[in-house]
C-alpha cells in the first residue's frame, strides 16, 4: 500500500523533473534574449540587468528544489536556501543596480 | 531483449516501519535531505567560494562597467548559451537516473548516466574550443580584469565539470551491481547533488559572465 503510493510519487517526481528541465531550458533562452536587450541600449536597461539577474537566481533555486530535492528536506534547510538564494540576488542586484 | 524488471532488495522490519511512519506522518511525502551528510557540507563550502566569486565579477562589472562590456563582446554567447544546454539537460538524466536507480530500474538508470556523461564531455569541449579560440585571438588572463576573472573562474568551474563526469562514471558502475541497496542508493544521490551543483554554479556564471 505504502510502496503503491510511493511508486506513484516517484513517477510524479519524474515529470516534475520534466517540468523544472523544460522551464530551466526557457528561462534560459529568456534570459538570453534579455541580455541581448541589456546590451543594445534597450530603453529600461537596468530592467534588463535586473531581468537576467532575477532569472539567474530562479533558475539556481527551481535547480535546488527540484533536481537537488531540497523541496522534500526538512523546513528549515530549506528556508536556509531560499534565504541564500534571496542574499544572492539581493546582493547582485544591488550592486549592479544601486 | 528483454527489459529487467525493478530489483529491489527488501528492507529490515524495522526500516520498514520507520519508512512508513515519516510517509504517513507527512502527507505521503517522504520528507528527508537526498544523499550523504558529507556532500552537503561540501555544497555549502564550495557555494561559499563561489558567491566570493559571484560578488567579486558583479563589483568588477560596477567599477570598470565600459571596460567588462568590451571585453565580453568579444565572447560567443551562443557558445554560453549551449553550455548552459548541456549542463541543464545532463542535470535532467541525472534526475531520472536517480529515479528510476531508485525504482529498481537499475538499466534504465545506466542509460539516462550515460546521456549525462556525454552532456558533461560536450560541455567540456565545448569550453575547451571556446577557450582556444579566446587563446589563439591573443586574449589571456592578463588583458584585463574581464579576461583574469573569465579564465580562473571558468577554469575553477571546469575542474569541477571534469571532476563530474568522473563522478557520474562511478554513478554508474553502480548501477551494475545486482541489486538496489540503500548504501548505493545514497552514494547516488551524492554524486547526483554534486553534478546539480556543477550546473547550478554555471547558471549564475552564465549569467555574469555571458549575459549582462
Amino acid at each position: 500500500m505504502i510502496d503503491d503510493r510511493m511508486t506513484e510519487r516517484r513517477k510524479s517526481n519524474a515529470r516534475a523533473n520534466t517540468a523544472a528541465w523544460a522551464f530551466l531550458i526557457t528561462a534560459t533562452l529568456v534570459s538570453w534574449w534579455l541580455g541581448h536587450a541589456a546590451r543594445n541600449n534597450f530603453p529600461a536597461q537596468h530592467l534588463a540587468i535586473a531581468g537576467v539577474i532575477g532569472t539567474a537566481l530562479i533558475k539556481v533555486w527551481v535547480v535546488g528544489l527540484q533536481f537537488m530535492e531540497l523541496r522534500n528536506a526538512p523546513p528549515l534547510i530549506r528556508l536556509a536556501f531560499a534565504a541564500w538564494v534571496v542574499s544572492m540576488m539581493v546582493a547582485l542586484l544591488a550592486i549592479a543596480l544601486a | 531483449m528483454a527489459s529487467p524488471g525493478p530489483k529491489t532488495m527488501p528492507l529490515t522490519g524495522g526500516a520498514t516501519q520507520k519508512k512508513a511512519v515519516v510517509f504517513e506522518a507527512n502527507g505521503g511525502k517522504e520528507l528527508r535531505l537526498s544523499g550523504e551528510t558529507g556532500i552537503w557540507i561540501f555544497v555549502v563550502g564550495d557555494l561559499a567560494v563561489f558567491t566570493l566569486f559571484f560578488i567579486l565579477i558583479m563589483l568588477g562589472q560596477r567599477e570598470e562597467t565600459a571596460a567588462f562590456a568590451t571585453s565580453r563582446a568579444m565572447l560567443n554567447v551562443g557558445a554560453g548559451v549551449l553550455n548552459t544546454l548541456f549542463l541543464l539537460t545532463g542535470s535532467w538524466f541525472v534526475a531520472m537516473g536517480v529515479e528510476r536507480y531508485r525504482s529498481g530500474h537499475l538499466a534504465k538508470a545506466r542509460r539516462d548516466l550515460d546521456f549525462a556523461i556525454l552532456c558533461g564531455l560536450a560541455f567540456i569541449a565545448n569550453k575547451c574550443s571556446e577557450w582556444a579560440s579566446k587563446i589563439s585571438a591573443g586574449l589571456s588572463p592578463a588583458t584585463d580584469n574581464f579576461f583574469m576573472y573569465f579564465f580562473i573562474i571558468t577554469g575553477i568551474h571546469l575542474f569541477h565539470v571534469i571532476l563530474g563526469v568522473g563522478v557520474l562514471l562511478y554513478m554508474r558502475a553502480l548501477t551494475k551491481h545486482d541489486s538496489v541497496s540503500s548504501l548505493d542508493v545514497l552514494k547516488l544521490e551524492s554524486g547526483g547533488l554534486f553534478w546539480h551543483l556543477v550546473d547550478l554554479l554555471w547558471i549564475v556564471l552564465f549569467a555574469l559572465f555571458y549575459l549582462l
